[in-house]
């Protein structure tokens, strides 16, 4: 409440989490790995199984990834809006895009299977198949190795720049409560947002849309990025309960903050219903064949299931469930709702990349333990460069007026 | 106490003076702070009709008040609802049952296209909700307050916040809750009394509004008569610059040229880019020297004989070979003409088998008549010039293409004509070389088809390549 002044933070009374957590690195390290080494096995033993485990990895990893994309996004988001209630959970998002190291590392098995002349996960990439193809020659020119190669590089050094320079920014403001360095995070956000909106955008297409090169959305980016901002107030809910429930944060964070990360939530999942609408509903009203041969083959041997449970498990349900004021002050029913969504963004991933490797939905052990494997390293990495940051940067100047904020 | 109550019960005596009614008690604080604390205390006291007022809104007032959250989500919820259904039943009962009306080939109640106006309808009918459910909610609008008479209440709306309990709430007591509020320590307690004063309205007023609402009525009345009555006089033109713009129209008179016509002749002696057309062959197909026994008219589709029959056009001199130089450009531009202006109606491959003509004849309704196959052997005995007359001028049913298509892309359909009507010569005229050559072309891609997977790229069709002689 407004009136009842809290006591403000200082670095010394907000602790890292540093012995807890440090002990998380190596274990979850280990499960990843595993769980990779398990992966391959299992596509080993299978037919086509390089094919299966290249396809299952694009989805895993364009989820993954989706979550940083989103967290970049946010804390860029914040500083160009000003914002002050965000200033409590901004720093979980800094330290979340420390995850663009690891997942920089885990991108090589796609992008040097490409190197490598592998055209099983994109077509693009077997001469024959452009020979016969009009199309695809006409594509070339963008959707070849060389260039596919230098857009990773350029994502990641792009990802890699943005978050490294906003969270050193944020950390060294820890120490010297310098408010000119928010001022400076201020300026940086515009561009920054700019050079992120064009990455994002492309590498959704690397990641996603090149897998049909015929087909094209101009409005997939956009797509991606209403995803990558569910997957990622799912994941910083999730993240904040569960810091809470082992006993940091306690004292500053609160329903207020719960309520605005709800708000947030609820909208960009309505954002992506009516993204992922737009882009249907012209597919489906103009009926050129280059475009609705996507959707048909979404459409048809047990496809129409996930179409279907996308519908009504990433839009609709959520929709009702996240409505209530109350649903988003309760941090436990707020983390039903992130796991919720948490799942239906892989299955989105999922209706994305596996169709164009499988005729009809397949799921087995493999995708499980590929999920399991790129999550568990990414977090490791994110882990064993964060465990020395503080969990709310203390230094903000806002954040007295984060600790006071109050919804009417 | 006792006042109150008699006031309430005294309005029952006829043309008695009316009582000064309490209404409750206003207490006036300075600060934020202080409001908030009295407004806590007042509710922990277990009053309920009381309330604040405040120049701004505070953070925090509703919970010290112990205000409950406001049904007004529900409100917009069930109107959002509303606003669907009504999209919905409209557009169904509209488009799929009153007047049913096929676009782009879609379901008649398709419910994609329904959904952008369903999302419209959801969202101006939750605004209108949340507008008008506020102002209901809130009394709104309220003319008259008692309030307003307590003159340190004029500082709401600059830097003074107010409590005021009403003594309609159960709990009020006057002297009681006027010491409990003293106990808040405010910067002053007032209390609000509505006089009851025998303020009327003055008669004239009701005089006055009647004669303005009917002045009020007379340009609609007047509109509505001239609408709803036929008549001889020539219309208004309120746009006068709209109505008489000052440009030539097509087939108009125009004094401003001495003839009057609006329209102007090409000045004697000249021509226009592009027609000047002396070429015969070019242009017309016909063999040079023999053009000027042709009359230009009876080329025309819908041209007539004396005796009602059309011209012989078979025993015209037409040009056997296409004038201009043959090459792979002009057949690849020719068959791409021929795929946009041609194939619709003839098929790609020329047999008379295109989409608008399939889909006509489905419907049989009697007046089309289905176009020729292409590579018939009436059609490929004529020569060039008669093919290229025909695309020029159309032929039966069929139009004449020469306004959207120029001269030489209508010898390049003509090449391209050629080429399919090679295509489709029968096995017996060739010889046992290009036989052999034409299986062992089917052996290999039987085998190669039953080996390779189809591969997840689709391949245009390619239009048969003409058979190279």
């Amino acid at each position: 409440m407004a009136h009842t002044t809290s006591q403000p933070l200082t670095a010394d009374s907000v602790n890292t989490v540093s012995s807890s957590i440090a002990s998380l690195i190596r274990p979850l390290g280990v499960v990843g790995a595993i769980a990779m080494v398990v992966a391959l096995v299992l596509s080993a033993t299978m037919q086509e199984g390089w094919a299966r485990f290249l396809y299952s990895y694009t989805v895993s990893y364009s989820f993954v990834l989706s979550m940083c994309v989103g967290a970049i996004f946010f804390i860029t988001l914040q500083h160009l809006t000003r914002a002050g209630w965000s200033a409590l959970v901004r720093r979980q998002a800094e330290i979340l895009t420390f995850g663009f190291f690891p997942l920089a590392v885990l991108c090589l098995p796609l992008v040097l299977s490409v190197l490598g002349g592998n055209a099983s996960l994109m077509i693009w990439n077997s001469p024959e198949a452009v020979a016969s193809n009009a199309l695809l020659q006409h594509k070339t020119p963008y959707l070849n190795t060389g260039f596919y190669l230098i857009r990773f590089v350029v994502y990641f050094i792009a990802w890699i720049g943005i978050s490294r320079l906003y969270i050193s920014l944020s950390a060294r403001q820890d120490v010297s409560a310098n408010p000119k360095n928010s001022l400076l995070m201020e300026k940086l956000s515009a561009p920054s947002l700019f050079i992120l909106a064009l990455t994002v955008t492309f590498a959704s297409i690397d990641l996603l849309m090149a897998l049909e090169p015929i087909w094209f959305s101009t409005i997939f980016g956009v797509y991606y990025f209403a995803a990558s901002m569910v997957a990622f107030f799912s994941i910083l809910t999730i993240s904040t309960v569960l810091l809470q429930r082992a006993g940091y944060l306690t004292k500053a964070i609160n329903a207020e903050h719960y309520h605005d990360i709800g708000k947030l939530l609820f909208g960009f999942n309505c954002f992506w219903g009516y993204i992922a609408f737009s882009q249907y509903i012209l597919i489906w009203y103009a009926n050129i064949p280059e475009e609705t041969q996507w959707y048909l083959a979404r459409q048809e041997n047990g496809w129409e299931y996930i179409a279907i449970i996308l519908i009504v498990g990433h839009f609709v349900i959520p929709f009702l469930g996240l409505l209530s004021r109350n649903v988003k002050r309760n941090p436990d029913k707020l983390l039903f709702w992130a796991c919720w969504l948490l799942v239906m963004g892989w299955i989105d991933m999922y209706y994305l990349g596996m169709n164009s490797h499988a005729p009809s939905p397949v799921f087995g052990l493999i995708d499980i333990a590929i999920l399991v494997g790129i999550a568990c390293l990414a977090l490791s990495g994110v882990l064993s460069m964060a465990y020395r940051y503080r969990l709310i940067a203390v230094g903000d100047p806002r954040l007295q007026e984060s600790i006071n904020f109050h919804n009417l | 106490m006792a006042t109150m109550t008699d006031s309430h019960h005294h309005s029952a005596p006829a043309k008695a003076e009316p009582q000064p009614e309490m209404l409750g008690y206003l207490a006036e604080f300075d600060s934020v702070e202080a409001l908030l604390k009295a407004a806590e205390k007042t509710r922990d006291a277990g009053f309920k009709k009381f309330d604040c007022f405040t120049p701004f809104p505070i953070h925090g007032l509703d919970d010290a008040m112990g205000t409950k959250p406001t049904i007004l989500p529900f409100i917009v919820l069930g109107a959002a609802c509303v606003g669907g259904l009504t999209a919905l039943g409209m557009q169904i009962f509209t488009n799929g049952i009153d007047y049913q009306y096929l676009i782009s080939g879609k379901p008649i109640i398709s419910m994609p296209s329904n959904i952008p106006v369903l999302f419209e309808l959801m969202v101006l009918f939750s605004a209108f909700a949340t507008f008008l459910g506020m102002l209901a909610l809130n009394e709104l609008p309220k003319l008259y307050n008692a309030l307003f008479r307590v003159s340190p209440f004029r500082d709401v709306t600059t830097d003074k916040f107010f409590l005021g309990i009403e003594a309609a709430d159960p709990k009020f007591v006057e002297d009681k809750t006027k010491s409990f509020l003293e106990g808040l320590s405010p910067l002053s307690i007032s209390d609000c009394i509505e006089p009851h004063t025998q303020e009327t309205i003055p008669k004239q007023f009701g005089t006055i509004a009647l004669v303005l609402l009917v002045i009020g009525l007379i340009p609609a009345s007047l509109v509505a008569r001239w609408r709803s009555v036929p008549s001889d006089a020539p219309r208004l033109h309120p746009q006068w610059d709209m109505d008489f713009q000052p440009k030539v129209k097509a087939q108009t008179v125009n004094n401003f040229f001495r003839d009057g016509r609006g329209n102007r002749p090409p000045i004697a002696g000249t021509v226009a880019r592009g027609e000047l057309r002396t070429d015969v062959a070019m242009f017309m197909g016909l063999i040079p020297e023999k053009a000027s026994e042709v009359d230009p008219a009876t080329l025309e589709r819908t041209y007539k004989l004396e005796d009602g029959t059309t011209p012989k056009l078979n025993d015209y001199p037409w040009l056997t070979e296409i004038p201009l130089a043959v090459d792979a450009e002009l057949m690849k531009r020719g068959q791409q003409r021929f795929n946009i202006y041609c194939s619709t109606c003839h098929g790609l491959t020329g047999k008379g088998d295109g989409l608008v003509s399939m889909r006509a004849s489905e419907i049989a309704n009697g007046t089309w008549v289905k176009p020729v196959s292409l590579t018939s052997e009436g059609v490929a005995k004529q020569p060039a010039g008669q093919l290229f007359n025909t695309i020029t001028h159309g032929v039966r049913k069929m139009p004449g293409y020469a306004s959207q298509i120029d001269a030489k892309d209508r010898w390049a359909i003509v090449l391209y004509l050629r080429a399919l009507q090679k295509s489709v010569i029968p096995v017996d005229a060739l010889d046992e070389a290009q036989r052999a050559e034409i299986e062992a072309m089917e052996a290999e891609a039987a085998a190669a088809a039953a080996e390779t997977e189809p591969t997840p790229v689709e391949t245009e069709p390619e239009p048969e390549a003409p058979e190279a002689e």
